[in-house]
């Protein structure tokens, strides 16, 4: 068994109360504080002890002769952290407190005070900036839909929850450090036996949640990396619900290739794009090149995690592939079949851009069939 | 920021009135107490918190430091602000007659 114990650090040690009570209890069921880290506490197995815990605030490293002077009265220095000093007493020494005088007690807050305020600066300018950076590639080319499906997604998402959590935890930390020296300059003492069972639920519950989340930011791209598959064969492209070249030409179709590409994203689970083309039997091209035509379909298809973003999404795929004709906008058509519907229609090139539940589609098709026929195959291949 | 010669806490005021003589830490606790007669036990966080704030005010000096202890005594400033708040305390407690006269 080892000799050693470690927990998760309950919250900042400036909470005194909180802290000692829970150092207290620890110490009753035989683990004694021995070290503080920035995220874990070390407590060494013994033999329970009823023992008292008090945090001290030290701007000066303190001398020999004054930690005599506190053990002495029976307060021993178990470690340091900074500024921060934990001394303990056996319960049954029934020792003077360390502090007989709030008010006192609250200008060893001044320093701590400084600090945080400085720090606290300091951290929201900069998770402002950092936000701002976030947003700013979200929104950079006006399509966050589409950015947000897009494989960095998640990283995107959970990096902005992270900075909003850094920046509450640091306003939070200054207005309760504010608070504490205010109640001891008005001649509260510190309470040292505060409950501490809430703070430790929540702390280890914002543990686990960033465990959780680094783990996930780990796994989140090697998985999509994973699922990121191509073929290049038409086997592959066969099972899936998706229309293909050679149900949209009634000609014969020659030297046709295909490429399918799956990709997977936190807020678009399943993705794909089809790239199907070749060369169409029939009239003799206009330039004399041949009596062939080339055709070809591309199908993006994107499944959502939620609904409320299709209508988004739909706008952004109009926005990001219909670059080359910005001067004729596809037309939205009212449809019993799909909840949104817009077309482009102009020569032999036809867009579709639709939206069905939580679905999105896009098919650009460029061939010489009509726009209704594929619009109606992919009502026929997708159920509707 | 030096002494302004607001009301003092009573840790202040102890430690002001115990260095009278010069003294050093485990002492001080002691001559606290025997000056109060009891009434005034200190904590050592307390007083090494008072001691350092007296010292920046310079109502303290540092007498002798010889790397094992320090001796800490008043100054002149750390005098006359005592007797400043020994007259305040004074004239409350007069102020506070009324109490008696009442009953």
């Amino acid at each position: 068994m080892s000799k050693f114990a470690y927990r998760f650090l309950l919250s900042d040690l400036w909470e005194f109360g909180k802290n000692e009570s829970w150092f207290s209890y620890m110490a009753a069921k035989g683990m004694h504080l021995q070290n503080v880290g920035n995220w874990l506490v070390t407590f060494e197995k013994g033999e329970p002890k009823n023992t008292r815990y008090r945090i001290e605030i030290l701007e000066e490293n303190p001398t020999l002769e004054q930690l005599n002077v506190y053990k002495e009265c029976g307060w021993q220095l178990v470690m340091n952290k900074q500024i921060f000093y934990i001394f303990s007493s056996p319960e049954e020494l029934n020792s003077t407190e360390l502090h007989t005088d709030p008010m006192e007690q609250s200008f060893t807050f001044k320093m701590l005070d400084k600090q945080i305020k400085k720090s606290t600066t300091v951290i929201v300018i900069a998770v402002i900036l950092a936000l701002a950076l976030l947003l700013a590639h979200l929104f950079l080319d006006s399509e966050p839909y589409l950015n947000l499906i897009r494989r960095s997604s998640f990283t995107t998402i959970t990096m902005t929850i992270a900075y909003i959590y850094i920046l509450c935890t640091a306003i939070q930390g200054y207005f309760s450090v504010k608070k504490i020296k205010n109640s001891l300059f008005m001649g509260i003492p510190i309470n040292h036996s505060r409950n501490w069972k809430l703070s430790y639920f929540l702390s280890a519950l914002v543990y686990v949640t960033l465990i959780l989340w680094i783990f996930s930011a780990i796994i989140s791209p090697i998985y999509s990396v994973i699922k990121r598959e191509s073929y290049t064969s038409p086997k592959a492209v066969e099972n899936l619900p998706a229309i293909r070249i050679n149900e949209i030409e009634s000609g014969k179709i020659y030297d046709y290739w295909h490429d399918l590409q799956y990709n997977w994203s936190l807020l678009s689970p399943v993705q794909y794009r089809i790239y199907e083309g070749g060369y169409v039997e029939g009239e003799m091209q206009e330039d004399f090149s041949g009596a062939y035509s080339p055709a070809s379909v591309i199908t993006r298809y994107y499944e959502l995690a939620f609904k409320g973003m299709a209508e988004g999404l739909l706008k952004d795929l109009i926005h990001h592939y219909h670059r080359d004709y910005r001067d004729i906008e596809p037309v939205k058509i009212e449809s019993n079949k799909f909840d949104l519907l817009y077309i482009f229609d102009y020569e032999n090139i036809k867009s579709i851009y639709a939206s069905f539940d939580n679905k999105v589609i896009y098919v650009k098709y460029y061939g010489n069939e009509d726009l209704d026929k594929i619009i109606s195959l992919i009502e026929k291949r997708y159920g509707l | 920021m030096p002494y302004d010669g607001s009301p003092m806490t009573e840790a202040m005021y102890y430690v002001l009135l115990a260095l009278l003589h010069p003294n050093h830490g485990y002492q001080l606790m002691n001559e606290i107490e025997e000056v109060s007669k009891g009434r005034v036990k200190m904590g050592p966080g307390t007083l090494y918190g008072v001691l350092a704030r007296l010292q920046k005010d310079n109502l303290i000096i540092v007498l002798n430091d010889d790397g094992r202890r320090k001796t800490y005594s008043i100054t002149t400033d750390g005098i006359s602000a005592l007797k400043k708040e020994y007259e305040r305390l004074n004239d409350m407690v007069d102020d506070g007659a009324i109490i008696k006269e009442g009953s």
